[in-house]
This record gives structure tokens, sequence and C-alpha cells, in this order.
């Protein structure tokens, strides 16, 4: 054999997976397990789960007042700090630098990421819900975007699957709009929490449920349960939540047929006339600026949902002059996020005996209620609540009129307990918030750069409404005080929730890939990351991007043992 | 909300995170909350006991300031503002962590407050008697308590609840501060939503 060949073979797997966050381990960890030599491609650097977790058991004292970064470093995170919480002393090393990473804006829009092992599945939300029949009805009922190629019944077992392997925590309720998951028991409720829920029920028969997130409140699969520090983002030196490092990078690299490549950029897929497939993955070695070409039978495209679309948009072959699978012209647009900042928070009174133990690192839940049923409002769609609640804290001290030993002993005695709700709305899949590339800009590995066009409109703005008064007319019926509805600028991205990139679909005409994730004129290319939402519910998106991802890898591995796709 | 404010170019105060108006909007754990426009101004370090040398500040607005803390926070049955470290801690945040514009703001006002207090009390503030600056502290915090916008103010009783927040913020976050006079528990373990009150005793640190 001679030495090309050789090279040839040392770099061809059976499968790419181009990303190793939430839905990228995912399909490591199935493809790995069906027995395929799969090579993870990943733009950062390696993340090993606990030993590269450096700030993880660091008490309030041993960090920054505030946990702030010094203010010369601001300079670096002006986009990635909109959030408010991201770009901390303890978390900046899970974030980019926007002066290394710029894109552009013409309205603003808020692209909060990461770039390691693991993505954003080490920083992720963790409230794990599943969408429903009503969502994957939603747009070919109400005519918004196109409709789903796949119903509640096609995912619902791969929602089972990847719940038991994650292990989420929660309550079942039976409801139709918000399907329970496989729960491992939930974490409580609060006095104040379990009062707000009685209200709901009998004033307004809407529920309010424990949190359902991705945190172990039993030991599970090799996993510790959670200590209820709320340092998740730090990264969990007992893997009591789910992310790729903790959980499904493990199990694929135990199967022996893993191969991680960290430092690895992919620039564009090499399509081939001949086969009507990918043949091969471009990349750009981060430290060496070296450009390689790994080839395998079938790509999944886990880059999260705006790297994904500028992967196939800088994909351009004569078959293909938009962009890989971009017959349809709709790669890069129907850009979504849930929108959020409107609720409202109160005082409670008459709690002043209890307090509560531990630091519960989600919220409480109220499931959708809006146009369920023969609820029917001037917008379509909904939103949920995430909510919490908790006695106020040291930080009256300020104010208070007081100082020496008597200002000790009044920071030393906890406040009311306050109790909140804060909403997440759907966007509509409007085709033209779009995201696309600007080819005159280049990154520093020449890559072309980011462009986004994106705002919500009317359908949002009066949800907006609701969000708020719904929120102060629930705390106002359990008799809470001082109730205060807010509805604060939103900017779309800022729910990290962004998605709809290469929606699914079931024409080619109008959706870039099919009922199994495949780009349709491109067989052997599945996208699973958020890319893939045709819309996107209110539901917090990780979960359904799991079940996505182990879906369309066991087809795919279906498929080549079936002599198809090679 | 209408695009336009959107749109609108954003400062750090106006953008509130999904975690932070979560904690905002429940208060969550017993942390604490501060109003949006006080947020730019914790940018600091940790508080370090012991030897302090001032890094923005000359000996008369060191000696002043540690008079100032130490009034708020006295040696009692637990430490003293300066004996956790606060004086430094102040100095490290404007020095380290803020804006020039912010440090040197900072420091006009403090020499305002040296100025003001020395020509109140014929002589030097940080000469004073304790009960002589307790008083005094407590006649400006009077005209001021309960009104987080004075932080913006940059009067007298401005300047004194900026050095108050920053005392009680930096004080609650030192760990004599957390363990001594709250409770603070690194590993609570599994999370109980309703206990009395007497299991936990104090407010909690974190």
């Amino acid at each position: 054999m001679n030495i090309n060949g050789q090279a040839k073979q040392d770099m061809t797997y059976d499968a790419i997976v181009v990303g190793s966050g939430i839905s990228g381990g995912w399909s490591a960890k199935e493809l790995t397990e069906r027995g395929l030599k799969t090579l993870v491609l990943e733009r950062g650097r390696n993340v090993e789960h606990v030993k590269d977790y450096p700030t993880m058991n660091l008490d309030p004292w041993e960090l920054p007042p505030n946990d702030d970064i010094p203010y010369e470093d601001r300079k670096h995170y002006e986009k990635q700090m909109r959030t408010g919480y991201t770009i901390k002393e303890s978390t900046k090393h899970w974030w980019v630098k926007d002066t290394d990473q710029p894109y552009e804006e013409k309205e603003r829009f808020d692209w909060i990421r990461g770039y390691h092992v693991g993505g954003r599945s080490i920083m992720w939300g963790r409230f794990s819900l599943r969408l429903s029949q009503m969502d994957f009805e939603a747009n070919l009922k109400d005519g918004h975007g196109v409709d789903w190629p796949i119903r509640y019944d096609d995912i619902a077992p791969w929602y089972s699957y990847v719940e038991k392997f994650a292990g989420i925590s929660g309550q079942a309720e039976g409801l139709p709009q918000l399907p329970d998951s496989e729960f491992l028991p939930p974490m409580e409720l609060s006095c104040v929490e379990k009062e707000l829920k009685k209200t709901m029920m009998e004033k307004f028969g809407r529920v309010l449920t424990n949190p359902r997130m991705a945190n172990l409140t039993v030991p599970h699969n090799g996993r510790g349960q959670c200590m209820t520090r709320n340092l998740c983002s730090r990264g969990c030196p007992y893997g009591a939540y789910f992310s790729s490092n903790a959980a499904t990078l493990p199990a694929a690299a135990a199967t022996g047929n893993l191969t991680l490549r960290p430092h690895s950029i992919v620039h564009s897929l090499e399509y081939d006339d001949s086969t009507g497939k990918v043949s091969g993955v471009n990349v750009i070695d981060e430290l060496t600026g070296e450009m390689l070409t790994f080839h395998s039978k079938i790509v999944f495209l886990n880059a999260s949902t705006v790297g994904t679309a500028m992967i196939l948009m800088n994909s351009t072959s004569d078959r293909f002059p938009n962009g890989l699978g971009n017959d349809s012209d709709q790669l890069g647009r129907n850009v979504m996020d849930h929108h959020f900042l409107a609720g409202a928070d109160g005082v409670v009174e008459g709690f002043e005996d209890k307090y509560d133990w531990g630091r519960r690192p989600q919220s409480y839940c109220i499931p959708r209620f809006r146009n369920v049923g023969d609820d029917k409002r001037d917008y379509v769609r909904g939103f949920g609540y995430q909510g919490g609640s908790g006695r106020q804290g040291w930080g009256r001290a300020i104010a208070e009129l007081a100082m020496g030993q008597d200002l000790k002993d009044f920071a030393a005695k906890p406040g009311p307990w306050s109790i909140g709700m804060l909403g997440f709305g759907e966007i509509l899949p409007y085709e033209d918030n779009r995201v696309t590339l600007n080819r005159d800009k280049l990154d520093k590995w020449g890559l072309p750069t980011a462009v986004f066009d994106v705002k919500i409109r009317d359908n949002e703005y009066k949800m907006r409404k609701d969000m708020a008064n719904d929120a102060a007319e629930m705390l106002e019926a359990m008799g809470a005080k001082n109730v205060t509805p807010y509805d604060r600028p939103y900017g779309p991205g800022l729910g990290i929730h962004e998605m709809g990139t290469a929606r699914m679909g079931r024409d080619p005409k109008t959706s870039v890939l099919n009922k199994w994730n495949q780009i349709h004129e491109v067989p052997n290319v599945f996208i699973t990351d958020g890319s893939c939402m045709t819309s996107s519910g209110c539901q917090n998106p990780s979960l359904t991007y799991m079940a996505l991802s182990a879906r369309a890898a066991n087809y795919a591995a279906d498929q080549l043992e079936k002599g198809e796709l090679s | 909300m209408r695009k336009e404010e959107i749109n609108q170019s954003l400062t750090e105060e106006q953008l509130i995170s999904r975690k932070e108006a979560l904690k905002r909007a429940g208060l969550m754990m017993g942390g604490f909350v501060f109003a949006p426009a006080l947020t730019g101004i914790l940018n600091g370090c940790t508080p370090q006991a012991g030897e302090w040398t001032p890094v923005i500040f000359d000996a008369d607005q060191a000696a002043t300031l540690k008079a100032i803390v130490d009034t708020i926070f006295p040696e009692t049955d637990t430490p003293s503002a300066s004996q956790v470290g606060i004086p430094g801690y102040i100095d490290e945040l404007l020095s380290r962590n803020s804006s020039k514009d912010d440090q040197e703001a900072f420091i006009a006002e403090l020499t305002a407050f040296i100025n003001q207090s020395a020509a109140d009390l014929e002589g030097p503030f940080a000469a004073a008697d304790v009960d002589t600056q307790y008083d005094y502290l407590m006649e400006i915090h009077k005209t001021s308590v309960g009104q987080g916008e004075t932080l913006k103010d940059t009067s007298i009783p401005g300047f004194f609840m900026k050095v108050k927040w920053m005392t009680v913020v930096g004080y609650f976050t030192s760990e004599p501060g957390a363990t001594q006079v709250l409770r603070y528990a690194p590993i609570p373990g599994p999370y109980r939503g309703c206990v009395p009150f007497e299991e936990v005793g104090r407010t909690w640190a974190t």
C-alpha cells in the first residue's frame, strides 16, 4: 500500500460527528455503541470530566466579589456578557472571546457560546421538557412555517430512551401539552411554592410542578446525586447533572470505537457528484493551521444551530452553489429562540418560621396554559413559566438604617419569602429571521463570519403581555404583596436556545432535512442539533435534541447494516 | 416593550440575565439582590485580611476609609470589617476591576467626605472616637437610607451608601462573615424546601 493510501485509510472512519455538545455527544454514543468507528471533531480544547473543572470547588472568598472579571478584560466579552451571568471569574473559560470570534448584527442578536469538548452541555440550564403532539401539529394547524415531518409518537420512545440514560428528575402530571418524562424522584418545592401550586389549581385549574431537570436526585448510571450547591455551570465534581463530558462521551469512549479530536475546526464538507454523497470533511487544525480531510460513510453535523448552518453555507459545489443541501433556500432561515424576561414577582407573608435547605439548582415549572384546550388568545402558541422562591437574604442589610452589631444581627435574620416567575415563550419560524455569511470579513482562520438579522414580532409582543399579567394575577391570587409585573428588553439569542436554521420538513422544496434528520438531497449527512427544529415550542430544547440525535443515529446505523448509505 | 427598546444600545445595567432575573424574581436561596444600577460597581477582588498596601488611596484616604468601614462593622464577638480585609477589598475592586472614571469619582467623593467631616468635627474623622464616628455616620445614613438611587449620587450620603454597600457585600462574602455571622453550607446535600427555621438558625450566606 502506498503512503497516500495508508494516510487516507488512517483518516477514514465509519462515521464523523462534528461537535461534541449535547447533541454531538449523543450522536457519538449511539454510533459507537452500534459498532461504528467514529471520529468526533471538536473545534475547541479538550475538557475531561472533573479534571478540567478548575473552579468547581471554590468558595465565595476564593473568588473576586460578585465573581467578576477584571475591568480590562471586559472588552473581550462585550456580547458574551449580555446575559449578565456568563462571564464570571468562575466560568469565563467556558465562553468564547468576542474579540476572537466576531459576528455582525443587523438587529441585536446574542450569540452566546463556548468552544471546547462538551460545548454548552457543561453550562446549560438543565431544564428538560418534552415537546408534545400539540407542538408537532402547531405549524400545520395555524399555518406558520412548514409541517413537522414527525409527530409525538415518532419521538416519544426516544425521549424515554435518552431520559433513562441522562437522568431527569421531576413529577409526573399527565398533561397533554407537556408530556411526562421517565422521571427520577422530583426535587421538592418550597413552602411558598406549594402554596402557589394550591392556589393555581383551585382558582385557575393550572398546574405548578417540580423542576424538570437533568440533575440527579438519586445516584444514576454511575453518576452521583445532586448536592444542591447550585454551582453546576462550573462543572460538577459528582457528575450530578447531564453533560457530554460526564455521560455520553465516556460511554462512547468505553466502546473502543471513539476517536475524539479537539482543536479541529470544520471548514466545509466535500460533496462527491458521482455518488451524490459527502465524501470528506475538511478540517483546519486550530493549533497548526494545517488543512486536513477526513473521510467517512456518514456525517453527523452537531456543530450547534449557527455553526452547522455556517459549515453548510461554506460547503459550495457546482451542484450546491448556495450551500450544501440548500436547494430550498431555507438554510440559515427561520432562526428561533425563546423570548423571556417577562413575568412578575412578589412577597409572601406568613412563613417566617420556615426556611429551605440547600440551593436547588433549577426553578419550579408552570406548564403552558394559554391557547390550550378552549383557551383562545389574540396570538398563537404559548409560553411556560420557570420560577423561584426564597427568603430575602443579607443584601437587605445595605439599605437598613443600622450599623455595628445591630447590622450584623439584622443580616443574620432572613427576610420574608419572595416568589417570582419568568415566562419562556415560543417564537414563530419567520423565513426572514436569518443568519448569513459575510465572505468579506473572515475570522482568524480565514472562515467567513456570521451576520444575524433576527427580530421578534407582533405575535411575541402580544404574548409578552400575558407573560407579565398572568404571572401577576396568579401571585396576587395567592395573596402575595408588592406584586410587580415586568417586561424587560429581550434580544433574540439571549435565551441561548437558538434553533431552526436547517429545518426538518416533508417537502425538499421548503425544508433542508427529512423526517430522519437527513439532508433531503444528501442522504449520508444527518443534522440533529438545534438547526433541525421546525418550530420552537416553548419548552427548553436540549432534551429534544438528545432524542432526535439518538433516533437519527440508530436509523443511520440501521441503514448502514442494510447496506444503504455506504 | 417595542422594537426600538430592544435595539437601543445596551449597557450592562440594562441586561438582566435569565439567572439574574430568576434570582430577582425569587430572591433565590437567601442570596442578595442589587438594584441594576449597582451591578457595575461590584467588580472587585477577594478581601485579604491583614497587611494592606493601598493602591489608589493615600494615607489619609486609607485611614478614613478604614474608620468608616469599621464603624459599619466594628469588632464584636465577630470580626470587624478591617479584620476581614474590607479596605483592601474596596481598593482592589476600584483599582483592578473598575474604570478609571469610577476610581477617580470615588476618590473625589472620599476627599469631599474627609474635608466636610474635618470641618464638622473640627478634626479628622479617622482620629475621632468611635462614638463620634458612629453618630456622625448615622446622621448621614438617615438622609440616605432606603434610596438605592443614592448610590448613583456623588453627594456625601450617596458616597456613604456606596461604601456601606461594598462593605456589606465584602463582609458577607468573606469567610468570617459567611461562616460566623451567617450560615454557610458548601455541600448542602439533598434539597429540602420547607424546614423549621431553627434548623438553619441564621441567614444563608449563599
